[in-house]
């Protein structure tokens, strides 16, 4: 059917073709037999042939041309100017609607109507219109006449205009280093602007609707379900994004092949759905967004995933993959194995899919242009396929900078801020080995393009530049430069596959001497520096975790070295974040070590009781309530802790030595910590005592701190006797006996279980504090 | 194997004939006007001609009246296309000599009920 | 049948490369490098308005890399639409050849074994017959 779709347009287009001479010539006379038959003829085979595909509004159009040509030539109606003008409004419109099937632009179908009913306006009025001058005849027209180009005169013209903007670049180089008379730069800036409008009349020229790639697709969805005896929906979003109409041409197999698995494999026959209790019908997104110089398209569908346990025991059965590689393999490489050539899932090679094309040409086509395709699967559930597509052979707007002496050029629809690390508001953080850089408060993950590209920086860490991007599809982060130079408009060429293999550049440009510069891809900078945590991901390491569920694989920590060499660990619940502090920042103050960030001072740990010489990096520990600075080295890991304890000979800020990879480590004591930096702050007196299932990792790493916080000393429910009050699990059965009584007891459910459960929610702050205030107010009256 | 010569001046609508015809068994020739029809028949009797009605250079009564007058042994039986359901257009193409009629567009079932009314199917 | 072959020495060696495959041959100045790209991409030179992807014909054939800081012969080929210059230490002639291609039956090196496709004799000796497009793919390529 595809086939003949394209038979249609390019028959249609020749007709339209052989008559535009006639067109002309009718419009010069419309009595004129001969021309009226071949017109007429025209509309008559278009109305025939579009009969045979699902295209209403071309048969309308043209049924309608039809019948008043047929009265025409039956000496029914005259052949006036406004009939004339009319039928040629009408013959226009369906050569725009079929060059809008071949490209897949979208016309609005507002005025058909309109145009069919200038057709059968009385004879009189189209007259009276004609009289009011010459010119009405072509006013009363559509306006817009189109001519074919081909694709190669395109081409040529845009690599016309590409070398202009070079030339142009160059002389204006020139320019500047040789003193020039005022007129000559008045008249390269006229040229500078011819050129640039130019130029963009070129690249319109060159882009299209990615609409022309969707519109094809309720048919196939529709004929493919149907042949398959399947229900699938189809939802098409984004179909207005625009791109070079090249890319559609190479888009278009690919999205093809996805949505036909989609529907082949993907979606489950409606017994099956209703079987596994989803709707039987299937849903199938495809959407499209441009997100800086890419395009992204999403293809999503909910059928029953990519099971890739069986892709894998087909890769090892085919010698792809031994068994001990395919033990490794992570869920999603399991997925990504869908693209080795060989292998789909389906048991039977099919009609709709099978054509022995696969996914690896898939991947290879959409390589071939300098994209990449992504797909992401839960068995059961559905799968996502993401192709992503750069603007090739387009100019655009970059920012140049450098790293380990080269220049590269970054796309500026991806750059949101460049920063002066300099500057101010602007503060590096080390994080677990990697770098966070706080921008105005707001923190984001860093990376350095010298490291990234593994070059060596020229400029030290201290005079970098910092830009922050939002690459396409991902979340935003910094990358530091040696230099930035300058805003350009780069003609970008696709790069070799070699040079995209790499995951590192977007294409090619030359600069202003002709030299060739590489521009950088913002989303593989990002994979490749491993900036691929999103934002929450980040904030979650960074700061306390919102709701440790799994308590049974241990806790996770932060492995450091401190000042004095030592390491130590410290729950990574109570580190808000980490920071470098000046010496100048730090003071001995009310007799302990106090350091001021920003308005606020923390007493701080880690350092003895001399002010250290030169900057140091500092935890910000926080129970919830207080926060607690602690001077160290460097973090040396994150790890899990699970191994037994060995408790400290005496109290103090460490509380025990336990086993990390073989290697002895001390713990820090953070409740000794939070108490002696509050008992400082306090100036001292008996705390009271709140006992706590401190086996409870939840209690011991979420609770305890705000308990802290509150004034208490925690104890453990072995030592519930001395304790003023004791906290316990709701579901607990055993809970020691306390001779004061008071009992705060926790639920993990947010619902209450009956009238009598007095159990407080365990994130119920604000219910913990006053149940805690309460029972120290009833402590105090007895 | 019957055969057709399908006389049409659309590639499109010949596509879709031959497409179909030849599901149906057909050996299918394809002419572009009535005079390329007419010599295609001085040297291949078909079984039936699908005629189009409107195109250029011997229009479809054109070749219809011309083959009717032609001494041949045996006449092909003429299925007409037409898009009019207008009933002097038909009957015309009848009294010009078709022996049946077939809307366009039409599809297999169509196609195949109007060649088994002629009788070749 | 007669086919125009060019004769070039890479790592000091004379081979033949059919002329047909061969776009130009140039002069390549300033190469800019491609990070993390494969070592036998040298990296990126401007000829006119195009981008040409060098390639270190040395580094292909695992035969060390060349110094890419001087003026260097490259020839330029075309595949897959984008234009590459394959470095060369000289280009030294164009002949017009019409005997046979014969296999290799020697014992010859696996970088050279990857990209030849027989021997020619010619006036100047035996010499390689080598496929251009399989010097772009690199070491890399049967590696994986």
């Amino acid at each position: 059917m595809e086939d003949l779709i394209n038979e249609f347009i390019a028959e249609t287009r020749e007709m339209l073709e052989a008559l535009g001479g006639e067109i002309v010539a009718w419009e010069a006379a419309p009595s004129d037999r001969a021309r009226l038959d071949e017109i007429f003829r025209f509309v008559h085979t278009v109305k025939g042939n579009c009969g045979f595909f699902d295209l209403p509004r071309l048969e309308t159009l043209s049924h309608a041309a039809e019948g008043v040509l047929a009265e025409v030539r039956s000496g029914e109606r005259p052949a006036d100017h406004g009939l004339v003008s009319a039928v040629l409004a009408i013959i226009d419109r369906i050569g725009e609607l079929v060059q809008a099937l071949e490209t897949g632009e979208s016309i609005s179908s507002a005025d058909d109507a309109q145009l069919i009913e200038a057709l059968t306006a009385s004879p009189s009025a189209s007259e009276r219109e004609h009289q009011g001058s010459a010119g009405t005849v072509l006013e009363g027209r559509k306006a817009v006449r189109s001519i074919r180009l081909s694709i190669d005169l395109l081409d040529r013209m845009m690599s016309g205009v590409s070398d202009m903007v070079l030339a142009r670049n160059e002389l204006s180089r020139r320019l500047r280093e040789a003193p020039t008379d005022l007129a000559v730069e008045a008249a390269f800036e006229r040229v500078s602007t011819c050129i640039a409008e130019m130029r963009d009349a070129i690249t319109r020229t060159r882009m299209q609707r990615i609409d022309n790639l969707f519109v094809t697709l309720p048919r196939m969805v529709r004929d493919l379900s149907s042949e398959l005896g399947k229900q699938v929906s189809l939802e098409v979003d984004g179909g207005d994004v625009e791109l070079d109409r090249e890319m559609i041409e190479m888009i278009r197999d690919p999205l093809t092949h996805i949505v036909r698995n989609a529907i082949d494999h993907g979606v489950e026959p409606p017994g099956d759905r209703t079987a596994a209790g989803k709707a039987s019908s299937g849903m199938l997104r495809v959407s499209a967004r441009q997100s800086g110089n890419q395009i992204l398209i999403d293809i999503s569908d909910d059928g029953r995933g990519i099971d890739g346990d069986k892709l894998v025991k087909k890769a090892v059965s085919n010698n792809l993959l031994t068994e001990q590689q395919a033990e490794r393999l992570g869920a999603a490489q399991k997925t990504a194995l869908i693209f080795e050539a060989g292998l789909s899932t389906a048991r039977e090679v099919t009609s709709i899919s099978g054509r022995g094309v696969g996914m690896d040409v898939v991947r290879a086509n959409i390589e071939r242009i300098g994209g990449v395709v992504d797909v992401d699967s839960k068995l059961g559930q559905g799968v996502r396929f993401t192709l992503r597509v750069p603007l090739t052979l387009t100019i655009i707007p970059a920012l140049t900078v450098s790293a380990g002496g080269q220049t590269f050029a970054i796309p500026r629809s991806a750059i949101e801020e460049i920063v002066r690390s300099k500057n101010d508001s602007v503060r590096v953080e080390a994080l677990g080995g990697s770098h966070v850089a706080s921008i105005r408060g707001k923190r984001i993950p860093l990376t350095w393009l010298a490291d990234v590209l593994g070059v060596a920086p020229e400029a030290s860490a201290s005079e970098q530049s910092f830009i922050v991007l939002k690459p396409a599809g991902g979340d935003v982060y910094a990358v530091g430069v040696d230099f930035v130079h300058d805003h350009e408009e780069l003609v970008i060429k696709p790069a070799a596959p070699v040079v995209m293999a790499t995951g590192l550049y977007a294409g090619t440009t030359l600069a202003d001497d002709g030299s060739p510069i590489l521009l950088l891809d913002p989303s593989g900078i990002a994979a490749r520096a491993g900036l691929l945590l999103d934002q929450n991901e980040l904030e979650k390491l960074a700061a306390r975790p919102h709701a440790p569920e799994a308590p049974q694989e241990g806790t996770q920590a932060l492995l450091f070295r401190t000042i004095y060499g030592a390491k130590r660990v410290i729950p990574l619940a109570v580190v808000e974040r980490i920071e470098d502090v000046l010496p100048d920042a730090i003071k001995l103050s009310a007799g302990r070590l106090r350091v001021a960030i920003g308005d606020e001072i923390l007493p701080l740990a880690g350092c003895g009781d001399q002010v250290p010489s030169h900057r140091i990096r500092i935890l910000r520990l926080s129970d919830g309530a207080t926060e607690v600075a602690y001077g160290f080295a460097d973090v040396a890991d994150l790890v899990s802790v699970t191994g037994e304890m060995k408790p400290a000979a005496s109290p103090g800020e460490v509380s025990g030595v336990t086993l990390i990879a073989g290697e002895q480590v001390e713990i820090l004591d953070t409740y000794w910590l939070f108490a002696d930096c509050a008992s400082t702050r306090d100036g001292g007196g008996r705390k009271p005592v709140c006992a706590l299932p401190t086996d409870d990792p939840w209690m011991n790493t979420i609770l305890r701190p705000i308990i802290e916080g509150a004034g208490y000393h925690v104890v453990s429910h072995a030592d519930a006797e001395a304790a003023d009050i004791l906290i316990t699990n709701a579901e607990d059965e055993d809970v020691p006996p306390l001779p004061s009584g008071q009992v705060v007891r926790i639920r993990s459910s947010a619902e209450v279980r009956g009238k009598a459960d007095d159990s407080i929610y365990r994130y119920d702050r604000t219910g913990l504090i006053s149940a805690l205030s309460r029972h120290a107010a009833k402590r105090t009256k007895g | 194997m019957k055969s057709c010569l399908v006389v049409d001046d659309s590639k499109v609508i010949r596509k879709v004939a031959r497409h179909i015809l030849e599901t149906l068994n057909f050996s299918v020739d394809e002419a572009e006007d009535g005079r390329q029809a007419l010599s295609r028949i001085e040297t291949k009797m078909p079984d039936v001609v699908l005629l189009d009605w409107n195109m250029p250079v011997m229009s479809g009564m054109e070749f219809l009246r011309t083959l009717r007058q032609q001494d041949f042994d045996v006449q092909p039986k003429v299925v007409f296309c037409t898009t009019e359901n207008d009933a002097a257009h038909i009957r015309a193409a009848i009294e010009a000599g078709a022996d049946e009629y077939v809307m366009k567009p039409f599809d297999r079932e169509t196609l195949e009920s109007k060649l088994q009314i002629v009788g070749v199917a | 049948m007669t086919e125009l072959l060019l004769i070039a020495t890479i790592a000091g060696e004379r081979v033949a490369i059919p002329a047909a495959d061969v776009e130009s041959v140039v002069e390549i100045e300033g190469v800019t490098p491609v990070p993390r790209s494969p070592v036998h991409v040298a990296g990126l030179a401007a000829l006119r308005s195009r981008v040409l992807t060098v390639i270190d014909s040395c580094a292909s054939l695992e035969l060390g890399t060349s110094d890419t800081g001087r003026s260097r012969e490259a020839i330029v080929i075309e595949v897959g639409g984008y234009p590459y210059a394959l470095l060369v230490d000289t280009v030294e002639d164009v002949i017009e050849h019409s005997g046979k291609v014969r296999p290799i039956r020697t014992s010859i090196a696996p970088g050279w074994r990857r990209v030849a496709t027989g021997m020619v004799e010619t006036e100047s000796g035996l010499m390689l017959l080598i496929d251009a497009n399989s010097i772009l793919s690199g070491p890399t390529a049967e590696a994986a």
